[in-house]
């Protein structure tokens, strides 16, 4: 190939490259035109994807912002003293202290009573309704756990501190009727008509071959139930009773009717056996609002060191509702594929 | 005919009042109504201090009830012959107790706990609660005999009582509610409530607007289009659905609420209206965010979105393969389909989730309180004042007629969506 001819027929190599361009540039709107066709015919794929994109960003949003937000409170409070037993300062008006060991406790404790009390429950209510053939008992019993889950949490806020305590409960030592034993109570009642349908579920799903095998086998419907649906049904039960812990945990209003929003005075940091459910302990989700600050209405913003802590408490129970699902959908996958081997 | 009729139903009625003399059942059945009046009555005793004389009573009857049993009736085999002995004593023994019981019970500080004081009501609920659970059981048992399906319904209330035991409380919540806020309840409370009430159904309305459409898309991405990553955004949304409101109002407040300097665009007007910002007007440079109803949906739509896009998984899930499959058989489109197959199908389920939704944001607080720190009755641009806000801001007299209206709002949401799943699944489906 010559050089010179090339640059002598110059108009040659420029129209051919124009013709390559061309042809690429109609390729290219011909490719684009496919792929709005293909778009435009499957439009519930594409409009499904970036609407499905929307709650998950916003998820990424809320996490990024706590964290974000939080990155402060570390650097200025150390970790020490976050995860010391010196429970916030608002209580106190002496130095500040930013412990959030016992606000981490006092959500254990409230979560752990309530899972005590709602867990029987539930699996009672999801047997009764499934299991046993009752009729109108089945039926309404379903309608009614329809019906309770629409009781907004604010209802128990409102009944909280009057109802159970100021009755039979005497707490001479506070000035208000509130107790961890009295918020782990609310608490269960709030989510068993969240929990019970999903163990309802995880029951019904258990394949009718393996309990007519067991009836068969001339076991009984009791036996069958613990011996046979009840295991099976394991994996579902964990995955509510799960969701039901980190519903139970995230609440704020139901524990701050029953546990109240800060600690009385006269309170030792940590309760003093660690198990006192008598004492006035509030979990994180109470005790982050209060620093900050926005239960109280007409502080224009929320800023300060105490801000900051609150920002981390947020994060603190993201961090455990992020471990807690993932366990549970690990643990239901492994179940599963163990069932269904 | 008539006649015969009622004669052969009297002779009926006869024989089974014969039966049960004669075989002894009558003891056996007064025991089972006893001890279910007792179940209930410890329910009510765990909750109320006025009943105290009632559990003595009722304790009385059935140990009396109970020795009968041993005395008169046939005895059963193995440990069930033993049974009722055990119960008539600890029937005694917490007789005793309840009679010499004091009426407050320093029980905190003999566990060596805070000192607490304790009605002794709490005490005689527990007993009977204790009690009654096992002799409801094994007088079925007496009742029926030992056949097999007697064997599975004396353990029948086990999961019975249990259940009772929580409605009954939720029933004492519910009628307290309406007890207390009813007085309240006239024509100039509802002038009092009404932007409350306006303020809620902008916020449900907006919020429903909001999470509709993603919603639907999300369900529909979940269940149908999404292949692989539908388990990822699955676990997003359950994440979605289990974050805390508290973490979410936090970072609304991070978004919304702020003091800077006022720039070129923060003086058009669209972000007043939008988002909330509001030049402060004694400095005039300095800008401040306040947060109105706008965000506050945008914010409580990650709660409802969830909710909306399970009820249409469930939705799209259940629908047979013939009919999606003859569709695009027939040369429907993907979207044809979608808009006359998977979407009539799925409707019941899509306006469940919806009214469960607008339940749920009817009854958020803290969405809407974190955002907003003072109230005006200016519906979209001000601030928005919901009926929980009014109920978490007012005292002990107002908030219980409020509470009635958020009760019956959230009540009627949950039961219209009840009853228009029925109503939709059988037009529908056919079901």
């Amino acid at each position: 190939m010559n050089i010179k001819r090339v640059l002598r027929n110059w108009p040659r190599t420029v129209n051919s490259i124009l013709a390559m361009i061309s042809v690429a540039m109609l390729l290219f709107i011909k490719y684009i035109g496919y792929l709005f066709h293909k778009t435009v015919r499957n439009w519930p794929r594409v409009v499904s994807f970036i609407l499905a994109l929307i709650p998950v960003g916003m998820l990424v949003f809320i996490v990024f912002t706590v964290i974000y937000k939080s990155i402060p409170a570390i650097h200025d409070v150390g970790w020490g003293e976050l995860f010391s037993t010196n429970f916030i300062s608002p209580r106190g008006s002496g130095s500040a202290a930013y412990g959030l060991v016992p606000a981490i406790w006092g959500s254990f404790l409230a979560v752990a009573l309530a899972m005590l009390i709602a867990i029987p429950i539930s699996i009672a209510m999801a047997v009764l309704s499934s299991e046993f053939s009752l009729g109108f008992i089945s039926r309404g019993l379903r309608a009614t756990l329809g019906l309770l889950l629409g009781i907004p949490p604010i209802i128990y806020y409102v009944m909280a501190g009057i109802l159970i305590v100021a009755n039979v409960f005497m707490l001479p030592n506070f000035s208000t009727n509130q107790c961890t034993l009295y918020g782990g109570i609310m608490l269960a009642f709030f989510i068993v008509p969240f929990m019970a349908p999903m163990v309802e579920d995880a029951i019904k799903n258990v394949p009718h071959n393996l309990k007519e095998a067991s009836l068969a086998l001339g076991a009984n419907r009791w036996q069958t139930l613990t011996g046979v649906t009840l295991p099976v049904a394991m994996s579902g039960i964990f995955y509510a009773v799960m969701l039901g812990v980190l519903k139970a945990m995230g609440d704020v209003f139901v524990l701050a009717g029953a546990i109240g929003w800060a600690k009385p005075d006269n309170q030792p940091d940590m309760p003093d056996p660690l198990w006192d459910v008598l004492e006035i302990n509030p979990p994180l989700t109470t005790t982050g609002p209060l620093l900050g600050g926005t239960a109280q209405a007409g502080r224009s913003t929320c800023d300060g060191i105490s801000c900051d802590v609150a920002y981390l408490s947020g994060l603190l129970v993201l961090i455990i509702a992020f471990v807690l699902l993932s366990t549970a959908v690990y643990l239901q996958n492994r179940w599963k594929r163990r069932i269904a081997q | 005919m008539m006649a015969g009729a009622v004669r052969e139903s009297t002779l009926a009625r006869l024989e089974f009042y014969n039966i049960l003399v004669r075989q002894g059942k009558v003891i056996p059945l007064l025991t089972l109504v006893i001890s279910l009046l007792g179940f209930i009555l410890g329910c009510l005793c765990l909750f109320y201090n006025t009943l105290e004389s009632y559990p003595v009573v009722l304790l009385g009857c059935l140990s009396i009830l109970l020795i009968g049993l041993v005395l008169f009736v046939r005895r059963r085999e193995g440990y069930w012959a033993k049974l009722p002995f055990v119960f008539a004593g600890l029937c005694m023994i917490s007789l005793i107790v309840l009679l010499f019981i004091p009426e407050y019970v320093d029980i905190g500080g003999a566990a060596g706990f805070v000192d607490t004081k304790i009605h002794h009501s709490v005490f005689s609920g527990l007993l009977l609660l204790a009690i009654t659970l096992p002799t409801t059981s094994f007088s079925l048992r007496y009742l029926l005999g030992s056949s097999p399906s007697a064997h599975d319904i004396s353990r029948y209330p086990l999961f019975i009582l249990p259940v009772i035991f929580v409605l009954i409380w939720y029933g004492i919540i519910l009628f307290h509610i309406f007890d207390w806020g009813i007085d309240g309840l006239s024509w100039g409370t509802f002038g009092d409530l009404k932007y409350p009430i306006r303020g809620t159904f902008i916020f449900i309305g907006l919020t429903c607007l909001i999470s509709l459409p993603i919603g639907v898309g999300t369900g529909a991405f979940l269940s149908e289009y999404g292949g692989r990553l539908s388990g990822l955004v699955g676990f997003a949304i359950t994440l979605c659905r289990s974050i805390s409101v508290y973490i979410l109002a936090l970072s609304a407040l991070g978004l919304v609420t702020f003091v800077k300097e006022a720039d070129f665009l923060d003086r058009t007007f669209i972000w007043e209206a939008i988002v909330g910002y509001k030049l402060n007007e004694t400095t005039g440079i300095k800008f401040e965010g306040y947060g109105t109803v706008i965000p506050g949906a945008i914010f409580m739509s990650v709660l409802v979105i969830p909710v909306i896009a399970r009820a249409t998984e469930e939705g799209f899930r259940s629908l047979p393969r013939e009919l999606r499959e003859g569709s695009l058989a027939l040369g429907a489109t993907e979207g044809r389909t979608f808009t006359h197959v998977l979407l009539p199908w799925a409707l019941p389920n899509i306006v469940t989730g919806l009214l469960l939704g607008c339940a749920e944001a009817a009854g958020m607080l803290a969405v809407v309180m974190f955002l907003t720190r003072s109230y005006s009755n200016n519906p979209l641009f001000g601030h928005v004042n919901t009926l929980s806000t009014y109920i978490f801001m007012s005292g002990e007299e107002n908030r219980f007629n409020a509470s009635i209206i958020l009760l019956l709002l959230c009540l009627g949401f949950t039961l219209i969506a009840l009853i228009l799943k029925r109503i939709f699944a059988k037009r529908y489906r056919g079901a």
